[in-house]
């Protein structure tokens, strides 16, 4: 997930405790450092590229936007197929038929609630499970959340 | 026969299987829709009875074919006919194969003194009816039995909703918009 407002992070990280989603949630404040973890480079080059199942993106960042975030990742081979979901406060049609043309699968106006979410994931073809607790120890964190990245 | 095929298809998926203990086909149809609609995977088998959920946890009567099946989840309603939802729930703590399987009671109303009895008797939470996903995935996120997010293998859906051991009519009738597995089904 691509977000820099923490409450909004806070909020998603809660929608998915809610829907009872157990896959890891990593947030990260910025299209940079969301690069940098998509590549495996900068703060992330001990980690290494990571290939995420789905992202989340909201559209106002500072820095570089997320179109451009969106321009960067579909010119990456590696990075070209990941699913993007693209977020955003305001029904600003530009900003979201932009994000269309840029190959965003979906975009969602914030807040976000469990059916809304749930309706995405299924277009997205992706099936929830219940697994065995042995192999699903994984749960929602923040691993380069904002403090940390900042830090 | 087309129930045991449906049965092979939800082993090689390797999802454990939920069970529901449910008499009342439109609440089984509720719950299968919801489930479908979040695309929640795992196979479900639904029995009408507190005797057939036993024949179906032992491999007895109309299971004696398919054998003992050990679902990752029972989902228990109270209001059965015959055996009730307390005396099933003694029979499944009472023996070793079947005593650690997470049970979620399924009641009307929160006040139904059943409800406590099933409580003391083991069963891990209990949901009001209608059983709708976010509810139900709240409970299975209290019980750890987690959820995820994965790929979909292929074009096909590997959903095999099982509907068996109810009674012919018109219970025996996939929820309407139909299931993946009922979809496969020929239509006059």
């Amino acid at each position: 997930m691509v977000e820099d407002s923490a409450t909004d992070a806070d909020l998603a990280l809660r929608l998915f405790r809610r829907a009872g989603i157990a896959n890891p949630l990593t947030v990260l404040p910025s299209s940079e450092r969301a690069l940098a973890y998509l590549f495996g480079t900068g703060a992330c080059a001990k980690r290494g590229p990571v290939r995420p199942l789905l992202i989340l993106l909201d559209l106002q960042l500072p820095g570089m936007s997320g179109h451009d975030f969106l321009r960067r990742i579909r010119s990456h081979e590696s990075t070209s197929d990941i699913p993007v979901v693209s977020l955003s406060m305001t029904r600003s049609a530009p900003a979201i038929m932009m994000c269309l043309q840029l190959g965003v699968a979906e975009h969602l106006i914030k807040p976000v609630d469990v059916a809304a979410l749930l309706q995405v994931t299924r277009r997205l073809k992706l099936s929830l499970v219940m697994l065995p607790p042995e192999c699903a120890s994984a749960r929602n964190e923040r691993v380069c959340g904002p403090m940390a990245m900042q830090a | 026969m087309q129930d045991a095929s449906k049965h092979d298809a939800a082993r090689i998926s390797g999802l454990q299987e939920i069970l529901m203990v449910e008499d009342s086909a439109t609440d089984a149809a509720l719950a299968l829709r919801a489930f479908k609609f979040a695309d929640f995977t795992n196979p479900v088998t639904v029995v009408a009875s507190g005797e057939l959920g036993l024949d179906y946890l032992f491999g007895t009567g109309t299971f004696t074919a398919r054998g003992a099946t050990r679902p990752h989840l029972i989902l228990l309603d109270l209001g059965l006919p015959k055996m009730s939802g307390v005396d099933f729930l003694h029979r499944v703590r009472a023996d070793g194969r079947t005593r650690d399987i997470p049970i979620v009671v399924l009641s009307l109303s929160e006040s139904n003194l059943k409800v406590k009895a099933c409580i003391q008797l083991g069963a891990e939470a209990y949901l009001v009816k209608p059983l709708n996903f976010e509810n139900f995935s709240r409970i299975t996120a209290g019980l750890k039995l987690r959820l995820t997010l994965v790929p979909r293998p292929g074009a096909g859906n590997p959903n095999g909703w099982v509907l068996s051991g109810a009674p012919a009519a018109p219970r025996a009738s996939p929820p309407r918009g139909g299931t993946p597995s009922a979809a496969g089904q020929s239509t006059p």
